[in-house]
């Protein structure tokens, strides 16, 4: 069995775009999250989100490399500064005949309830027949990267990114696959909105996970792609980031939009997830929570982990990145995979941006206001979504 | 390399024509039957069918592919013979894994209608939308907690979905039970200039591992051959069975491939010493009956119905091996189904 190394990495979300503004920004505890411009608001519970804004020069580029939406264009950004950390720009690719390589993205509704365009729809115009099948999206993608292996996209609500890396990693690790591009690509909508406004999931407040104040969560929207690959390949690369240890799977199968209150199914696919890693609890230095800020999802969460570490000797760090991009759905497990994976790189642990220490309601170790300097040798990503879909990552220090 | 294998311990289906295998293998045995229509005379809809389980009436408004999916699900469940209480006693074993190219089409049509009549969302629609609602909701159903997951893929969808079931249920004992297929409209959305509607329909294989509790019900073993990249000019199939199975033929004696994914493929057997699938068609198996069939639907759904019952012939011939070869991108993938031991003995 091989490892799976992170050799390359790549994002764009409300902090801005690529890796290095994400971190600089988590780093800090900014936040992305500001008034919607690009559409309307009318009818939906709050005004504020983690949008990535276009230029108009920016459009241009999108329409000339033949991106059809934003979907497809976030995509491109995440993916060519991925294939940039490896040294490669342009059209080139990192993998040659013979090599066995698979792409594997995640989406959450994507912009299946809207036409899809550069610039978000004003109301639901249904489209062509490529409005539902995301595949067709995902095979241009495959095609641009020449990718001649599996091409997998997870729908799996707001675990789709997290699922996507996991599929991944089981990919090098297990089916000796030699390089995969994973992760997950989400945009936002007036119809999400307006769903979301209907679910009362948004707060009218700021997003504060682990307060006693949390009200709901604020959505946001981005990409960001990993390059996960066999030990021997990636031995070529410049660099390695992290290794991708485990992965695991699990459904709360009770509701489907309220988790499981108990918090059984997170306990158990992080444990799952430990189990594949190949650790214990103890052996945990982070976590990257799901931390949404809504009432129930937070509650649930902590309860999990407090069962997880029950007798562990110490506990880990824990913080959420959801106030400072949003949560960006489909996407989410893959942003906060590449957070975590420079969380372990940097020995850094990034700030829950909006909660002060003294706010947290949980008793959790939650990294607030500022950065804090850790060994990180082992990290937890986690992401739950709508139908009960859970999903965990683990993140290790890359070894020389 | 990696050569899984799993056991296949049962098949679920809803088709127009109704609920359970033995409806649909009794309906179309007869070559020219399509499989996906009425049978003559006949009025309903698999929606209808779908209602013969109780579980399956959860919700009026629940879209079609949610309610057939509980019910497929729910009769690969009973082949399989895992009752309530070996669900109950570890859920977390329990998983599903669905393709879906379209999702929940119906719902998200309503919830455009609701948004487009009174200007604001409606939450039951909206939060139904979702791809993952169908394995959702079965998961739900039936109180499976282990992986729930939806896949897509550009091509050889129910290869792509068959072949992750079988390296989640490789890694290890959890999850050691998936239930794993398609439910799909095939109705193109409203807006789309897509091919014509075909009816609503599920069907999912019950795929173990070795910790799997014992049913007693196995159909047969499940092998995903390694996965190499070929060119199209060789014969992918025969290549790859004398690469690594020259022993298993000795083993299990005649080995038959279903050529290709592609409805009307011709029914192949195979022996080491020929070099090539010859042309030599078998004469008495329910298989044989397949490539004549009109399925006038998506290639990616046949290939679970083709395992299922390919598996459960194979329950009765002992003796023999059926190939599915499937071209994943630029990869062939065998799936070879035999009555052979589940332990890997690569």
């Amino acid at each position: 069995m091989s490892k799976a190394v992170v050799t390359g990495v790549g994002c764009v979300s409300a902090l801005g775009r690529g890796v290095d503004e994400f971190w600089k920004h988590l780093e800090r505890g900014d936040t992305g999250i500001r008034d919607i411009r690009s559409f309307e608001t009318r009818g939906c519970r709050t005004a504020k989100a983690g949008e990535v804004l276009l230029s108009d020069a920016e459009l241009e580029s999108a329409r000339r490399l033949g991106c059809r939406s934003r979907w497809d264009w976030f995509g491109h950004l995440a993916v060519s500064e991925a294939l940039s950390s490896l040294g490669f720009e342009g059209r080139s690719v990192p993998w040659g005949r013979g090599q066995r390589v698979g792409l594997v993205l995640g989406v959450s509704l994507g912009m299946s309830l809207v036409k899809e365009s550069l610039v978000p729809a004003e109301a639901p115009v249904p489209s062509a027949e490529t409005m539902y099948d995301f595949s067709v999206l995902l095979d241009e993608l495959a095609d641009r990267l020449d990718i001649t292996g599996e091409i997998v996209l997870v729908t799996t609500a707001c675990a789709s990114g997290t699922h996507a890396i996991g599929i991944a990693k089981d990919m090098i690790v297990h089916e000796g696959y030699d390089s995969v591009v994973c992760g997950g690509i989400d945009t936002l909508d007036r119809m999400k909105y307006l769903g979301h406004s209907a679910l009362s999931t948004l707060t009218t407040e700021l997003l504060a996970p682990f307060t006693e104040h949390r009200s709901g969560t604020l959505f946001g929207e981005g990409a960001a792609v990993l390059i996960l690959e066999a030990d021997a390949t990636a031995a070529t690369r410049p660099r390695r980031f992290a290794e991708c240890t485990g992965a695991a799977y699990t459904c709360d199968a009770q509701h489907v939009t309220a988790p499981d209150e108990t918090g059984a199914g997170a306990l158990e696919v992080m444990r799952a997830a430990l189990e594949d890693a190949g650790l214990e609890p103890d052996e945990v230095d982070y976590i990257n929570l799901h931390g949404s800020g809504t009432v129930a999802n937070d509650a649930m969460e902590s309860l999990a982990i407090q069962a997880l570490f029950s007798e562990a000797e110490k506990r880990p760090a824990v913080s959420s990145i959801k106030p400072s991009v949003g949560h960006t759905m489909g996407a989410a497990g893959a942003l906060e995979a590449v957070a975590t994976v420079l969380a372990i790189h940097h020995g850094l642990v990034p700030p829950t941006a909006n909660v002060k220490s003294s706010e947290c309601a949980f008793p959790l170790d939650l990294v607030c206001e500022r950065a804090q300097a850790r060994d990180l040798r082992h990290a937890l990503s986690t992401s739950f979504g709508f139908g009960g879909s859970n999903g965990a990552v683990v993140f290790s220090r890359a070894e020389p | 390399m990696f050569a899984p294998r799993v056991q296949v311990t049962g098949l679920g289906s809803v088709f127009p024509f109704g609920l359970g295998k033995i409806k649909l293998r009794a309906e179309y045995g007869a070559p020219g039957d399509d499989p996906t229509g009425k049978p003559p005379g006949a009025e309903g809809s698999s929606a209808d069918a779908a209602a013969e389980d109780p579980r399956a009436k959860v919700a009026r408004w629940l879209d079609p592919v949610a309610k057939n999916a509980i019910a497929a699900v729910g009769d690969a469940v009973r082949d399989a013979g895992i009752s309530d209480e070996m669900l109950r006693a570890d859920p977390f074993g329990y998983g599903i894994v669905s393709g879906s190219k379209y999702g929940p089409v119906t719902t998200r049509e309503r919830a455009e209608e609701a948004l487009t009549r009174r200007g604001s969302a409606s939450a039951t629609f909206f939060s139904h939308s979702g791809y993952n609602m169908a394995a959702a909701m079965a998961a739900v159903a039936y109180g499976c907690r282990g992986p729930n997951l939806t896949l897509s893929a550009p091509s050889s969808l129910g290869a792509v979905v068959v072949r992750r079931a079988v390296s989640l249920l490789a890694k290890g004992r959890r999850p050691h039970t998936l239930f794993t297929g398609f439910s799909e409209t095939f109705r193109p959305p409203k807006s789309s200039a897509a091919a014509a509607a075909v009816p609503e329909a599920a069907a999912y294989v019950c795929l173990s591992n070795e910790f799997a509790p014992d049913t007693g019900r196995p159909l047969a073993v499940l092998e995903v051959l390694s996965r190499e990249v070929v060119s199209r000019s060789e014969a992918p199939p025969a290549t790859l069975l004398r690469q690594h199975y020259s022993r298993f033929v000795e083993e299990v004696g005649r080995v038959f491939v279903l050529g290709g994914s592609e409805p009307g493929s011709e029914l192949h057997t195979w022996a080491p010493s020929s070099g090539a699938p010859s042309s030599e068609a078998p004469s008495s198996w329910a298989p044989s009956s397949w490539a004549p069939c009109n399925f006038d639907f998506d290639p990616d759904y046949l290939f679970i119905l083709q395992l299922g019952l390919a598996a459960s012939q194979l329950a009765v011939s002992r003796h023999a091996a059926i190939v599915l070869p499937q071209r994943v991108g630029g990869e062939v993938v065998l799936f070879l189904i035999h009555a052979g031991t589940p332990a890997a003995d690569e």
